[in-house]
C-alpha cells in the first residue's frame, strides 16, 4: 500500500439475512483527505463504516489501515481512529464529562481535565458539560460525539452523517471544525452524508456507492468537470431566447425549453458569453444559476 | 471496574435491593406481630405429638423463613438487571462508541459478566445480612425450628456455618440464573426481550424441575433448577455433602457453559444497532 494511502478496501462484501449489504466495493482514502462517501438510503454507506470500525465482519474482502491488515492489527488501528456512528449513543444518567472520561478509560487515554475542558469549549459544550447526557438535545449528543471522536486526536476521523439533526449553526460550526482538523493537525476525513453540499463544499475527494458497490471514485473537482454543467436560464421571451442560442456559435449543448425555462449544457467559462450574448440580443434575463452538477450526477445513479 | 461502575449508574440496579428491603421488613414486621400463629402453623400438625417450648420465633426462624419465602423470586430480581447488561448497551447505541475503541469484545464481555456475578453476589450478601441482622435485632437469638418431611430443631450455636453454606449454595444457583440472562442478552438487541427470555426460561425449567412425570424425570438431572433448591439441604442432621458437592460442580459448569456461549455469540455479534 502506498505510503499515503489511509485506508484501503478491496472486494469487500456482506450480506444481512441473504439481502446483501455489500457487494465487492472497493475504495481508497489518502492522507490528509476529506473523503465524501455518498450514497442513498441502504446502500451500504454505514455498512462499510461499521465494517472499518470492526463492528461489522464481512464475510470477504480485505480491509488495510495505517498499511495494516485490520483483522489482524485492530487494537493498534482502533487506537488512531475517531468516530461518530450515526445518532452517538451515551450513558444517559451521568454527565457528558463523566461520559468522556469513561470513554477515554475504554480507550485506555491519558487525558486530563483541562485537556477534556478545552475539547468541550471546541465543540460549544462547555456550559452544558456538567449536565446529564439524558438532558441533551440531539443537536447537543451530535456535538458530545464529535467530542468523544477528537479527544485523542485521532490521525483519521470517520464521521457517519454528522450533520443530522444539526441545526444550521451547528452544521456550520461542525464544518468549520471539521476543515479546521483537517488543515491545522492533518486528520484525514471519511465523511458520509446524505448532503450532497456538504461532501461537494468540503470533500476533496469522493465515493459514490449504491447497493453495496462503488459507482464512482476519485476527486470531487474531476467528477463535477467529467459532468457537465446544467444551466437554468429565465428570461422574458423563452422561445425567441430559445431559437437564437440555437442558432448561435456559443459552446452549447443540450438545449431545451422546460416550463419556460431555458435548460442547457455547458462549460463554467462559457457562461458570461451567454449572458452577454442574450443581453446583446436585446432579452431581460432574471436569472442565471447552475443545477447543482454533483447532485444530477448522484441522482443518476440512486 | 467500569463495568461495575455502569451496573450501578442505572436505575434499575437499585430495584432488586429496594424489592428485598421492602419484603424482608414486611415479613419482619408479620413474624414480630405475628409470631404464635406463624409457630401454630408451621408446627400445626406435630401439636398432638410434641411439646414446643423456649423462644422459638426468633431470629434464625426468621432468616429461614426470608430463605424460603424470597428464594422464588430472588431469580427474577437477577434476571431483572443481568438481562439487561448487555442487550441494553446494544440498544442504547453505546456499544457502538466502547466497541469501535481499542478494546477487545473478549475483555468487554468477560467484564460483563463479572460485573453481573459481582451484583449478584451482593444482592445475596445483602439478603443474608439484612435477614440475619434484623432477625437478631429485633427477635433475638435462639434455637431454629426447620419443618418439611420431618422436623429438625438446631442448637442456636449450630446454625450461623449452615446459613453461610445455605447461601454460598444459594450464590451459586443465581449465578448460573445470572449467567443465563447475560448469555441471552447477547443474543438480543432489546432489553425487554432479553429479560423476559431469561424470565420465561428460567419459569419454565424451573416448572420442568418440579413436575413428578417420568419422561420428565430422565431430563431433570440436565436442567440447573433442579439443584436450586440444595441450600436446603444444611437444614439437616445428616447432610449429604457428596450429593452437594456435585450439584455444585453441575451449576458451575453451567456457569461455565453460559459463559462460553455469551462469550462465543459477542464476538461473532455484528454491531447494527
Amino acid at each position: 500500500m502506498p505510503e499515503n494511502t489511509i485506508v484501503k478496501i478491496r472486494g469487500l462484501c456482506k450480506s444481512f439475512d441473504g439481502i446483501i449489504a455489500l457487494n465487492n466495493l472497493d475504495m481508497e482514502v489518502k492522507k490528509g483527505d476529506i473523503y465524501g462517501f455518498l450514497g442513498p438510503n441502504g446502500s451500504g454507506k454505514s455498512t462499510t463504516i461499521k465494517a472499518l470500525l470492526t463492528l461489522v465482519k464481512p464475510e470477504m474482502g480485505d480491509i488495510e489501515v495505517f498499511g495494516q491488515d485490520l483483522n489482524i492489527n485492530a487494537k493498534s488501528i482502533l487506537k488512531r481512529i475517531g468516530s461518530i456512528i450515526e445518532k452517538p449513543g451515551f450513558y444517559e444518567r451521568i454527565s457528558a464529562m463523566n461520559n468522556l472520561k469513561l470513554l477515554a478509560k475504554y480507550s485506555d487515554i491519558k487525558i486530563t481535565e483541562k485537556e477534556l475542558i478545552e475539547i468541550f469549549d471546541t465543540v460549544g459544550l462547555s456550559d452544558r458539560k456538567e449536565s446529564k447526557v439524558g438532558s441533551y438535545s440531539h443537536g447537543m449528543k451530535q456535538r458530545l460525539g464529535f467530542a468523544q471522536a477528537i479527544m485523542h486526536k485521532p490521525e483519521l476521523l470517520i464521521l457517519d452523517e454528522p450533520f443530522g439533526g444539526l441545526d444550521p449553526k451547528g452544521s456550520r460550526d461542525m464544518r468549520k471544525l471539521i476543515l479546521k482538523l483537517n488543515k491545522e493537525k492533518g486528520t484525514t476525513i471519511v465523511l458520509s452524508s446524505h448532503h450532497i453540499d456538504e461532501i461537494e463544499n468540503i470533500a476533496n475527494r469522493m465515493i459514490i456507492i449504491n447497493k453495496g458497490s462503488s459507482v464512482c471514485e476519485g476527486s470531487v473537482k474531476e467528477i463535477v468537470e467529467n459532468n457537465k454543467m446544467s444551466i437554468i436560464i429565465i428570461v422574458d421571451e423563452p422561445a425567441e431566447a430559445l431559437k437564437k442560442l440555437k442558432a448561435s456559435r456559443l459552446p452549447i449543448e443540450n438545449i431545451s425549453l422546460v416550463s419556460n425555462v431555458i435548460k442547457l449544457n455547458c462549460s463554467h467559462d462559457a457562461i458570461p458569453f451567454i449572458n452577454q450574448y442574450l443581453q446583446l440580443s436585446g432579452f431581460k434575463i432574471y436569472e442565471i444559476r447552475k443545477e447543482k452538477a454533483l447532485e444530477n450526477y448522484y441522482l443518476t445513479f440512486t | 471496574m467500569l463495568e461495575i461502575y455502569k451496573v450501578f449508574i442505572r436505575r434499575r440496579s437499585y430495584i432488586a435491593f429496594g424489592a428485598i428491603l421492602f419484603i424482608i421488613v414486611l415479613l419482619l414486621l408479620a413474624v414480630n406481630y405475628e409470631a404464635k400463629n406463624v409457630l401454630d402453623f408451621m408446627t400445626s400438625n406435630l401439636k398432638e405429638s410434641f411439646s414446643f417450648q423456649g423462644n422459638l420465633v426468633n431470629g434464625n426462624l426468621y432468616a429461614h423463613i426470608v430463605m424460603r419465602s424470597l428464594w422464588v423470586h430472588i431469580p427474577m430480581l437477577v434476571v431483572l438487571v443481568t438481562g439487561d447488561l448487555v442487550s441494553g448497551e446494544y440498544q442504547s447505541g453505546t456499544f457502538r462508541l466502547i466497541l469501535s475503541r481499542p478494546v477487545s469484545r473478549f475483555s468487554i464481555i468477560t467484564s460483563k459478566f463479572i460485573s453481573g456475578w459481582i451484583y449478584v453476589l451482593l444482592i445475596v450478601v445483602f439478603l443474608a445480612v439484612l435477614s440475619l441482622g434484623l432477625g437478631y435485632l429485633f427477635l433475638g437469638n435462639g434455637d431454629l425450628l426447620v419443618t418439611n418431611n420431618t422436623i429438625n430443631i438446631f442448637n442456636s450455636d449450630d446454625v450461623l456455618w449452615r446459613f453461610g453454606l445455605a447461601y454460598s449454595f444459594g450464590l451459586l444457583s443465581m449465578l448460573t440464573v445470572a449467567s443465563l440472562s447475560m448469555f441471552l442478552s447477547t443474543i438480543f438487541n432489546n432489553s425487554v426481550t432479553a429479560v423476559l427470555a431469561s424470565l420465561a426460561l428460567v419459569i419454565v425449567l424451573t416448572f420442568l424441575s418440579t413436575f413428578n412425570i417420568p419422561v420428565i424425570n430422565s431430563i431433570k438431572p440436565f436442567l440447573f433448577t433442579s439443584y436450586m433448591g440444595g441450600w436446603d439441604s444444611f437444614f439437616t442432621f445428616n447432610i449429604d455433602f457428596g450429593k452437594i458437592i456435585l450439584e455444585s460442580v453441575l451449576l458451575l459448569v453451567h456457569i461455565i457453559i453460559f459463559y462460553l456461549l455469551g462469550l462465543y455469540v459477542f464476538i461473532k455479534k455484528d454491531i447494527l444497532t
